[in-house]
């Protein structure tokens, strides 16, 4: 039995098919949209929200908006870039709506552990390539991603996971810029102390770092 | 594997940035953080592997979505197109 979801993607391997398609309400249309937009999108909800379960509400939310609106769109970005600012932004909305995780929490993760942890990156730490990356290292960055507080995981996940511009995160997320460098600061030293087990683990070669190899 | 908790940036870091104010940053106190990580090698080194680490993990290859998922927001993609169908 042929079902929706079983397309010759092909039919809409351009993007301005796929927006004549998704226009007509050609049934099969917002199928390629899923088929094209949907692992990225969701892989991207998961990391704003922390929770997979709420990704995929997200993600729904986002795609039935995007396809109720479709007539808006102008094309002045691609359609990926509209959908990525449709699903940060159906996430920030849920996000807002939800209590915010207290400024004590906060603090409890960045000044955790006692002194004597305190460690400076050893030579025993390799640097990841793509190849490195394995599974393993992977589910612990999206677990320590997380692990995050909401306003320090969103700050990430936009700034440096998505490459927004310090600007565009702040503006997003209705913080000042200089609020947003801490809270990447923040998250930053609480995700390297996350990971760094796994890095260790992986080899002896030391450290290089882009310094280096300029 | 060790499952203990270390923190790799150095102290001084740390201290400065639990100090600083999130929501309402001092910038003096921000202008001094940078200024930290800009010139110190360990923390130089320590961002540089989590830059790394992050591209790699943003160039990664998505996990696909579930068919379960999927066939369930085809379907609500499809009622709504038939709604505007109708309509
Ligand atoms: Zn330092």
């Amino acid at each position: 039995m042929e079902r929706p979801w079983d397309i010759d993607l092909s039919v809409y391997d351009d993007e301005t098919q796929l927006l004549d398609g998704l226009r007509r309400r050609d049934r099969f249309a917002c199928t390629c949209l899923l088929k094209f937009y949907a692992p990225r999108l969701l892989r991207l909800a998961g990391q704003l929200m922390g929770d997979q379960d709420e990704a995929e509400d997200v993600l729904q939310e986002a795609f039935i908006r995007a396809c109720d609106q479709i007539d808006r769109f102008r094309g002045e970005s691609g359609l990926g870039t509209w959908l990525h600012r449709i699903v940060v932004n159906t996430a920030l909305m849920r996000l807002r709506a939800r209590k915010t995780v207290s400024g004590e929490d906060v603090e409890a993760m960045i000044s955790s552990g006692n002194e004597g942890s305190w460690q400076s990156v050893s030579s025993e730490t390799v640097e990841p390539s793509r190849e490195l990356l394995d599974k393993e290292l992977m589910d612990a960055m999206n677990a320590a991603i997380n692990r995050l507080p909401e306003s320090l995981r969103t700050v990430f996940v936009l700034r440096d996971v998505e490459g927004m511009s310090t600007r565009e995160a702040a503006e997003v997320l209705g913080i000042s810029e200089s609020a947003l460098k801490v809270r990447l600061h923040r998250a930053r030293i609480a995700l390297r102390s996350e990971i760094e087990p796994y890095l260790q683990d992986r080899g002896a070669n030391p450290l290089q770092t882009d310094r280096n190899e300029s | 594997m060790s499952q203990e908790k270390m923190n790799t940036y150095c102290q001084e870091l740390a201290e400065l940035v639990a100090a600083c104010d999130p929501d309402n940053p001092n910038p003096e106190l921000l202008e001094k953080i940078e200024r930290h990580v800009e010139q110190c090698a360990e923390c130089q080194s320590a961002e540089s592997a989590l830059d790394r680490t992050v591209r790699a993990f943003r160039e990664a290859e998505p996990r696909g979505v579930s068919s379960q998922f999927e066939q369930s927001l085809v379907d609500q993609l499809c009622r709504n197109d038939d709604r505007a169908d109708q309509a």
